[in-house]
């Protein structure tokens, strides 16, 4: 199979199914990467859409210096970022809204925990996720969608490699609080 | 479901189970193919990479042809034109001799050409041994018995003779200064070059014919400063002694060869390259875009 790496240089030269194999392989994780950040279908696809325009666009420039998924998330990262200094007042709207959602179905999900079953700790598990605190999140999405090594999230999120690793560790004794039943 | 023993508390196997479970949410259709069609479209115009080549390459082969074209009218109007005027006026009777002498060498079978290469190098070769030799010999001898002189007192250094002299006002300083650089100028007295009109460069030579030390001196205002010195004794250790001075490469040779580079006031490098070789130093320098060379 071919490296990322290699795929995103043939399609730098034109080859168009050489991007529909990266797409096909990275468009889930980056797209549910900007969900968890966002917390807006709609405008998650937007930003995923812009995402890979970007990419696109630079096609031409990209050297495979790094991994090619750092890249990817590196772009997206940035583009959440200049987003959510674009958009401050809507972002703390949607974010007091979803932090008292979270407490209502945090308080509920803690009401029901005895009687979980597997349907409902699935339902636990983005509840949860969607209440950690904004860089425990991402850090912790990174992770999971990008199976991002602690150096790679680092480098996407201009961050230190200690910083992460202390966020990955806060969110998982978290969620492992959270989900005690289920896991 | 319990976490594994050996994985590390900033990642959570059961957890990943789970979150890969609860979250599956893709992007719409429609920004797929959004993203898609940018893609193609992408992949369908040229890109400016081949763009550039390939106007570069007709452009750069059309420039070699020109360059190439040009080339052979000059080699044809100057041979058919003003080389027999040159041979006329520059082969001396030893190097017609010799075009004479080597194409008798080309018509001799392999084994007479390389009897006549043999014999033509010692008959070459001999003279200059020789000359060699008796140089080196009588060098060796002179710094044996100047080491041997007891040193002159500062007041009785001789000054060099205008002949050695390149620099008018040079000679004046270095009168008006023996004293301070007394050290310097015994040294100086015959191995100096001017690079220009304030710099100049010296040389020590040592028993072996090599250079002990080269130093670099610029002349001010009633002195003589000495900007940098290469020295040879403890493996080509320098000194530099003024920041306007640079000292660019070194390199260990079975001869010696020194570089440095002096700043002046506007910045611009001025390189100076110092060739030395046994019993002879060749100061090779540039100004103003000019090359200079000067044995002594």
């Amino acid at each position: 199979m071919d490296s990322d790496e290699t795929l995103m240089q043939a399609f730098a030269r034109g080859d168009q199914k050489a991007f529909d194999m990266l797409y096909a392989r990275h468009k889930g994780p980056v797209f549910r990467f900007i969900l968890r950040h966002v917390r807006e279908q709609e405008l998650a696809n937007e930003l995923h859409q812009e995402v890979w325009f970007k990419l696109i666009r630079a096609a031409e420039a990209y050297e495979a210096k790094a991994k090619f998924t750092t890249y990817l998330y590196h772009i997206a990262n940035n583009l959440l970022v200049d987003h959510g200094r674009r958009n401050t007042t809507h972002l703390q709207a949607v974010s007091d809204q979803y932090e008292e959602d979270d407490t209502v179905l945090a308080s509920q999900l803690n009401d029901t925990l005895g009687q979980a079953i597997i349907e409902d700790c699935l339902a636990l598990m983005r509840a949860a996720v969607q209440a950690l605190p904004v860089v425990q999140r991402d850090a912790f999405v990174l992770q999971q969608e990008g199976g991002h090594s602690l150096e790679a999230i680092a480098d996407i999120t201009d961050s230190n490699r200690e910083t992460i690793k202390s966020r990955l560790r806060f969110a998982i004794k978290t969620l492992r609080e959270k989900l005690r039943d289920c896991l | 479901m319990t976490q594994q023993n050996n994985t590390p508390d900033w990642q959570d196997d059961d957890l990943t189970k789970l979150y890969r479970h609860a979250h599956q949410e893709q992007p719409e259709a429609e920004s797929d193919q959004a993203i898609l069609n940018a893609a193609q479209k992408y992949c369908e115009k040229p890109s400016r990479k081949s763009l550039s080549t390939s106007w570069a390459v007709p452009l750069a082969t059309a420039a070699s042809l020109v360059l190439v074209a040009n080339l052979v009218w000059f080699n044809y109007d100057w041979q058919s034109k003003e080389l027999p005027k040159f041979e006329e006026e520059h082969f001396t009777s030893t190097a017609k001799s010799d075009v004479q002498e080597l194409a008798e060498h080309k018509k001799a079978p392999a084994p007479q050409r390389r009897e006549n290469l043999a014999a033509t190098r010692q008959r070459e070769e001999q003279p200059l041994l020789k000359e060699f030799s008796k140089e080196k010999r009588s060098f060796a001898k002179q710094r044996l018995h100047q080491n041997n002189t007891p040193e002159p007192m500062t007041s009785q250094l001789a000054a060099p003779s205008k002949s050695q002299v390149v620099s008018e006002g040079l000679a004046d300083t270095y009168g008006m200064d023996r004293a301070v650089n007394n050290f310097y100028v015994q040294h100086l007295a015959n191995q100096y070059q001017v690079v220009d009109g304030r710099h100049f460069i010296s040389a020590d030579i040592n028993r072996d014919g090599l250079a002990d030390w080269v130093g670099l001196m610029m002349q001010k205002e009633g002195s003589i400063d000495l900007l940098a010195i290469i020295s040879q004794r403890q493996t080509h250790q320098y000194m530099v002694l003024d920041k306007n001075v640079v000292i660019q490469e070194q390199l260990k040779h079975s001869d010696v060869r020194l570089s440095m580079d002096i700043y002046n006031s506007k910045k611009t490098a001025l390189p100076v390259l110092i060739l030395t070789l046994p019993n002879k130093i060749t100061f090779r320098y540039y100004w103003n875009g000019r090359q200079f060379d000067k044995d002594e």
